[in-house]
């Protein structure tokens, strides 16, 4: 029973994969940041360098993933230089994209209603700072259930200079980032209970409903009535809050008013 | 289902050798990417989705019967550009005369480029963008775009010979426009022209839920959705309750009797 904020910080370090004699994946090659063979797992894993994680992301029975936000390396054009004394390439732009896999649905696509890259470094970038635009914010956030497997995938869409005359400097030259919740045990439970009366999956408002069931102790939690008065309470709530327009916003809702 | 989705258009083709369009996903850029020359006359717009300019798409933009769009977020970049929102054959922003105007500049709403990777000082005098704020916010008043209309968005370069005062770096910079050429090094991405679109879109039930709510004057948006969804929830839970009341009490209404 926890609620825990987790991140997954991936990086591209090429130096290092071509020490270990591992193949850069190839421009247009969409690939998993969790369990392909390409670039380290920074945050998690910093012993393990050269290592990602080598079993998929499938939510286990008594787990539920909320996942919050992403960025990854920004930049379009290559604006690769290499160092004239040693022929190093030091600098290169990964003109990256970030799409997220749940099953086998893509979550992103064009307005022609077919898949497409994902969100570009641009638009969601990592480190993002003071002088590049807020972009995209992830609102509504992404839910991934019991037994589903999801997967943020990256593609690599700028050619690498020729590796033989001038391999890469040690360093990041791609970078990804996740953040997203795990509710595990009973908190998993609580986040399927509310999702089947259409309230939104946050911490608030598991902590909510765990209030809830704790005022109701002694009574059925399984009847239509309990579920119709948490549901009455809930609605009243959020009416009560509405009208108290100057009450502090609850941290995980409207991140995009927040932004602004 | 809701889902927050963007667009992304560029105006930059893999290298010299490529026509000025590519289709569908973005292409995979050579070393040398080029800009392609502006082929509109200055002030003619270009569609980003099929506009024959940058990357685009095999078709229009299209809502099907299944969908709707909640558009509520627009960028442009170089800030002397500009764009527009066009559904089916109406442009959503004119003049206060009601004449069409050419819609936001960069200025009021910059796409600005990260700078990526730049992080080395190998090169002399890097410029980076001037660090400017969007003034213009559509979060307000989305746009809606209903199941079954196309719609897509023009972009202007209002001027092809322009100059741009960097935030870092010294002094401008300046492109030309009309013809092709390479993003220089020093520069990065300070002259991609760029739009970015963001919208929400609503599928499935979700979508008859974002309809019914605009055709009783509520605003759509994913809140609203929501507890809107969550209303259908407790009025069939207090049906369900009622008739299982009702159907208590017919029950106990029977006369008992043995068999």
């Amino acid at each position: 029973m926890t609620i825990t904020k987790q991140n997954y910080l991936w990086c591209l370090n090429p130096a290092r994969m071509a020490a270990q004699g591992r193949r850069l994946p190839s421009p247009g090659e969409q690939f998993s940041i969790f369990t392909d063979p390409f670039g380290e797992a920074v945050l998690n894993y910093a012993d393990r360098q050269g290592d990602v994680l080598t079993e998929s992301s499938l939510v286990r029975e008594d787990h539920f993933i909320v996942i919050d936000n992403f960025g990854s390396t920004g930049g379009v054009s290559a604006q690769w230089i290499q160092d004239p004394a040693t022929n190093l390439t030091i600098n290169w732009v990964p003109n990256g994209f970030v799409q997220i896999a749940i099953d086998n649905v893509w979550y992103y696509q064009n307005p022609e209603d077919i898949k497409s890259w994902g969100i570009s470094g641009d638009a969601a970038p990592f480190p993002s700072n003071l002088e590049t635009n807020f972009g995209y914010l992830l609102e509504p956030n992404i839910y991934v259930r019991p037994f589903e497997t999801w997967d943020v995938r990256y593609v690599i869409t700028n050619q690498y200079p020729n590796l033989a005359l001038y391999p890469y400097a040690p360093g990041c030259f791609a970078q990804v980032y996740v953040q997203y919740w795990e509710f595990t045990g009973s908190d998993a439970l609580i986040c399927e209970q509310l999702m089947k009366v259409g309230i939104e999956v946050n911490v608030d408002n598991v902590e909510w409903f765990r209030r809830q069931l704790l005022l109701s102790r002694g009574l059925d939690t399984t009847d239509w009535e309990w579920y119709l008065a948490v549901s009455q309470k809930y609605w009243e709530g959020e009416r009560a809050k509405a009208k108290r327009p100057d009450e502090p916003k609850l941290a995980h809702k409207d991140k995009r008013t927040r932004s602004g | 289902m809701l889902r927050r989705q963007a667009y992304e258009w560029r105006g930059i083709v893999p290298d010299g050798a490529s026509p000025p369009v590519t289709l569908n996903l973005h292409p995979i850029l050579t070393l040398n990417p080029v800009i392609p020359a502006y082929n509109a006359a200055a002030l003619a717009p270009v569609d980003i989705f099929v506009g024959g300019y940058g990357s685009n798409l095999d078709i229009p933009a299209n809502v099907t019967a299944s969908q709707f769009i909640v558009l509520d977020e627009i960028s442009v970049w170089p800030p002397e550009a500009s764009a527009q929102i066009w559904i089916e054959e109406t442009l959503y922003y004119v003049n206060p005369d009601g004449t069409a105007t050419r819609g936001v500049t960069g200025n009021t709403t910059p796409f600005t480029p990260t700078g990526g990777n730049l992080r080395q000082t190998i090169i002399a005098n890097p410029k980076a963008p001037l660090g400017i704020m969007p003034s213009y916010r559509l979060t307000d008043t989305p746009i809606y775009i209903k199941q079954g209309q196309t719609w897509g968005c023009y972009f202007y370069i209002t001027q092809l010979q322009q100059t741009q005062i960097c935030g870092k770096g010294t002094g401008t910079s300046t492109w030309d426009y009309s013809v092709s050429a390479s993003p220089r090094p020093e520069e990065g991405d300070l002259w991609v022209p760029r739009v970015y679109l963001e919208f929400v879109l609503f599928d499935g039930a979700d979508s008859i839920i974002a309809y019914k709510l605009m055709q009783q004057d509520i605003p759509v948006t994913v809140e609203n959705v929501t507890a809107y969804k969550q209303m259908v929830i407790r009025h069939k839970l207090m049906a369900d309750i009622h008739e299982k009341k009702e159907n208590e009490k017919k029950l106990s209404d029977i006369p008992e009797r043995f068999i």
